[in-house]
């Protein structure tokens, strides 16, 4: 049929360049150092390596964080943006998709130059002040601020989806009720919105976790997960670690992804929940 | 519907006053750095302050002369991605917005895989599964094809899937035309702008892609985000920023025009 | 169980963008619990005014009074005023309850009282068994009890309803209409009720306001705008008249076309005036000849249930429209005349309105 035929380019490719090197990636995790025998033991020095735990656990942290603070950012600028009849809209918009286009180094590289040991924050305190003051590059800090730097736009892109369904009404009608401003925002919009705030946060976390970019730029002992996975595979030519990493990795990211999406769409209201959206696991 | 209504000589609405606020906020932490880095991508000896030492156009024109060779060969890799997406993505896109067939939610979601996945584990997967490609630069050019596929589809399915479009192609074959003349004729022009937006998306996400890149270059396949990777690690700061300004001139235009052509609504494909 | 309060509108005037007036010049008094009904076609700001009233919307010009006070510029939040939009605008996210408990949320009474004040709310509007069900699952009608029950729940001082029933079937609105009317009446509160529907406000309301373009043709009770009409708009849109003129031929009598005549009050002496017939007015008599009476020609026949609807022409006058018991064969001429017992309502002299001498309560 030629209709089938039309699938056969990208299954093609796809089984060849994804699901084969994913399944040999698996294989390599369960492999022992010989090569030969079938073991979980990867997983299990995964499990017990404290480096490793440690590792999750800065992830999980830093990811949940800048979802966090993006999210309280970016939930009133979507509401803006979308609703918006000012002439500067559509330049603020773009404005706000600037960081998509980045690579995570180009990113950390920014937060270098604000707060680095020669960045322009240190030396403005240090021409008032005779001190160096918020020289936070490579700290929590200053990853978290990269971090949330390639969130903006994922998640305004996501929320602003929904935003557009909002009727002006309901909005009025509290008011009249009673709702202050800040009221609108946490007792009408943000219940509104719920499902759409889980999916940005589902993509948000997807691309915290695999972020690498940033990371790699940034980080002087934070260790978060792909920089555990790139020191075991290019430092200590440890594959068999770094497929069981980056396996666990892939599976944690891809749950977050069209776990909580599937959720926001199913279990929350039916509301028009956008499929993963630009950029996906990669910052 | 009510429309948004501008009120005029009182109050304005708080509550867009609200998300104005935080809209400036955020477009002044996205905007921000880059005048910074043309400042000291211009400064003679930036840890002594803003342009201390003098302006100078030295960094640029010696980080040009570095990165040269590496941004042409991301040009052309970038290109080469672009054909092959075209040539694979085209046919899928066509397949997910026209037809409907068992496998369907399959299908897309094996297409968007490469999204979920974090790109260093798709590299890894790839090394380990063929690993004399590697040098070559084949897995390079593969698995930049595998990441920015999704989006090229995810971009036209929405154009191809337009109910105006569909009776227009059928309205042309009642009047005679094949299948190819309907393609050139009919199809191509009506999806004219998300085709433009589709192919400078890939382009630019080929461009600045690094995570996979990272781990699947070699010394004669080298792309230019993986050349500004080094130069953080061994530059100095002005040179650094130098490079990373010519970077920028390579994919914030672009991404400017993607924007422009309506390429936002790829969030709610 | 409400404090109801006066609205004033002095020479209220709003404009969208600038120069695009909605709202012209309004001039309104409504008075404590009543329950004034704003009518007109669409475009002619009736529900701007509502918007107004709100706070949704700040007059470009004039004041608007509350109970005395100039809430003009002040936030909705802060103005005790229930606002029902067409849409009705329920919560869909909450249930029954939560809806109807809302304002008070906001105005953070105690949770007793909450509970107290939802219950009785539920019901006075006869929703009480939909308490724990979410909006998502009532129907039309269902839904509008909830928004007023949810209006009302606050115990405002104004109550504002934009079209309650222009969304529900044809069937249901003169029974939800009745249903309506006795609760304002049961609670009270000051209503502005919006429709664009003659005979809803006819039936609703303690006085009604016929708008047009901006500006207030006619205020007063029902009666008056029916027998009195200010101006051939009214008399047109709110009584569903046709509006022809007259000689007068003696005193309490019109000539109409050739060969009608009709009597109208003795007050009328002006030698030329503006009459409004109704299709109640006239009757055709198939058995009389036509030159002994006025002539009508039917070009249209339409089955209207207990009478069959006659579009056509008065010969001399204009077009009509008049009803009869029985089918007529289109294209002949009959014989009209005013129906025995009946006067014919004239509209006052001054064609331009002075708006002002209508508008006092």
């Amino acid at each position: 049929m030629l209709t089938a035929s039309l699938a056969v380019p990208v299954l093609v490719l796809f089984a060849l360049a994804l699901l084969a090197p994913l399944v040999i990636l698996l294989r390599q995790s369960i492999l022992d150092e010989s090569g030969s025998r079938l073991t979980l033991e990867n997983y299990a020095a995964v499990i017990r390596s404290l480096a490793y735990r440690r590792a999750l656990l800065n992830s999980t942290l830093i990811a949940f964080a800048s979802t966090l603070l993006a999210l309280v950012l970016c939930f009133p600028v979507a509401v803006y943006i979308e609703r918006s009849n000012s002439r500067y809209r559509d330049a603020l918009a773009v404005a706000l998709t600037i960081p998509l286009s980045l690579p995570g180094i180009v990113i950390g590289f920014f937060v270098i130059l604000f707060f680095g040991l020669t960045g322009v924050v240190p030396q403005v305190f240090l021409l008032f002040t005779g001190e160096r003051q918020l020289n936070f590059a490579y700290t929590f800090g200053g990853m978290l601020l990269g971090y949330l730097y390639f969130q903006i736009p994922r998640v305004v892109l996501v929320l602003r989806g929904s935003v557009s369904g909002l009727s002006q009404d309901v909005i009025d009608v509290s008011r009249t009720l009673g709702a202050t401003p800040w009221r609108v925002y946490l007792d009408v919009l943000l219940p509104a919105l719920l499902p759409a705030i889980v999916s940005a946060a589902s993509v948000s976390l997807a691309t915290a976790f695999g972020a690498f970019g940033t990371a790699a730029t940034l980080s002087r002992g934070f260790r978060v997960l792909p920089l555990e996975i790139a020191a075991s595979f290019t430092e200590s030519f440890r594959p068999e670690r770094a497929a069981s990493l980056s396996i666990a990795l892939a599976l944690l990211t891809t749950a977050l992804l069209i776990g909580l999406g599937r959720f926001a769409e199913r279990r929350l209201q039916p509301q028009g929940a956008p499929d993963a959206a630009r950029g996906g696991a990669q910052a | 519907m009510t429309l948004l209504r501008r009120t005029r000589g009182g109050p304005a609405d708080p509550i867009m006053a609200i998300g104005r606020a935080f809209t400036l906020v955020a477009v002044v932490v996205c905007l921000a750095p880059l005048p910074l880095l043309m400042v000291v991508a211009t400064t003679v000896n930036w840890p002594l302050g803003f342009w201390a030492g003098g302006v100078t156009l030295n960094w640029l024109r010696d980080g040009w002369e570095t990165v040269r060779p590496y941004a042409f060969f991301s040009v052309r890799l970038a290109l080469s991605v672009l054909a092959i997406d075209l040539a694979i993505g085209l046919p899928a896109a066509w397949l997910l917005a026209r037809h409907q067939f068992v496998g369907r939610q399959a299908l897309t979601t094996l297409i968007n895989l490469p999204l979920a996945i974090p790109g260093i584990a798709i590299a890894l997967a790839l090394i380990l599964a063929y690993p004399t490609a590697r040098a070559s630069g084949l897995l390079l050019l593969i698995g930049q094809v595998v990441y920015t596929l999704p989006f090229l589809v995810a971009t036209l399915v929405p154009a191809l899937a337009q109910q105006a479009l569909i009776e227009r192609e059928a309205a042309a074959r009642t009047l005679g035309a094949s299948a190819i003349q309907r393609l050139w004729y009919v199809t191509l022009p009506a999806i004219r702008s998300a085709l433009l937006a589709a192919l400078i998306l890939v382009f630019t996400l080929s461009m600045g892609e690094f995570n996979v890149s990272f781990f699947l270059f070699t010394p004669l396949n080298k792309t230019l985000p993986v050349e500004l990777y080094s130069a953080y690690i061994t530059n100095r700061v002005e040179v650094a920023a130098a490079i990373t300004a010519i970077f920028l001139l390579f994919v914030v235009p672009a991404a400017i025009a993607i924007e422009r052509l309506g390429g936002s609504k790829i969030g709610q494909a | 169980m409400t404090t109801a309060a006066s609205v004033i509108f002095e020479h209220i005037a709003y404009a969208y963008a600038a120069g695009h007036l909605v709202v012209k010049d309004v001039c309104l008094a409504v008075q404590p619990g009543e329950i004034v009904v704003l009518v007109g076609p669409s475009g002619c700001g009736k529900s701007t005014l509502l918007r107004l009233v709100a706070g949704l919307l700040i007059p470009t010009a004039g004041r608007l009074l509350i109970d005395g006070s100039d809430m003009s510029t002040f936030a909705p939040e802060k103005r005790l005023v229930g606002w029902v939009p067409q849409s009705y605008a329920l919560f869909e996210h909450l249930n029954v309850r939560d809806n109807v408990a809302f304002g008070l949320r906001m105005r953070r009474a105690k949770r007793e009282l909450i509970r107290q004040r939802v219950s009785e709310m539920l019901e006075l509007c006869r929703i009480t068994d939909l308490a724990n069900r979410p909006v998502t699952q009532l129907s039309g009608g269902q839904r509008q009890r909830v928004a007023i029950a949810r209006a009302l729940a606050v115990s405002p001082r104004v109550l504002l309803l934009d079209e309650p029933l222009a969304a529900l079937d044809p069937q249901l609105r003169t029974a939800i209409r009745a249903d309506l009317q006795a609760l304002l009446r049961a609670s009270g509160v000051t209503t502005l009720f919006v429709t664009h529907d003659q005979e809803e406000a006819m039936a609703v309301a303690d006085r009604v306001a016929v708008l047009r373009a901006g500006q207030v043709e006619q205020f007063g009770t029902p009666q008056e705008l029916w027998q009195t009409p200010a101006n051939a708009f009214v008399a047109q849109f709110f009584g569903g008249a046709t509006v022809f003129t007259a000689q007068r031929v003696g005193p309490g009598r019109v000539r109409l076309a050739p060969g009608l005549e009709a009597p109208v009050a003795l007050s009328h002496d002006a030698q030329t005036l503006q009459i409004a017939l109704r299709s109640q007015d006239l009757e055709i008599l198939p058995e009389v000849a036509p030159d002994e009476a006025g002539q009508f020609v039917p070009a249209a026949m339409e089955f209207a249930g207990d009478a069959f609807k006659l579009t056509g022409e008065l010969v001399g006058a204009g077009a009509l429209t008049v009803l009869h018991d029985r089918p007529v064969t289109l294209g002949q001429r009959y014989a009209i005349r005013v129906k025995p017992g009946r006067t014919i309502c004239v509209i006052s002299q001054n064609h331009d309105t002075d708006h002002h001498s209508h508008q006092r309560g």
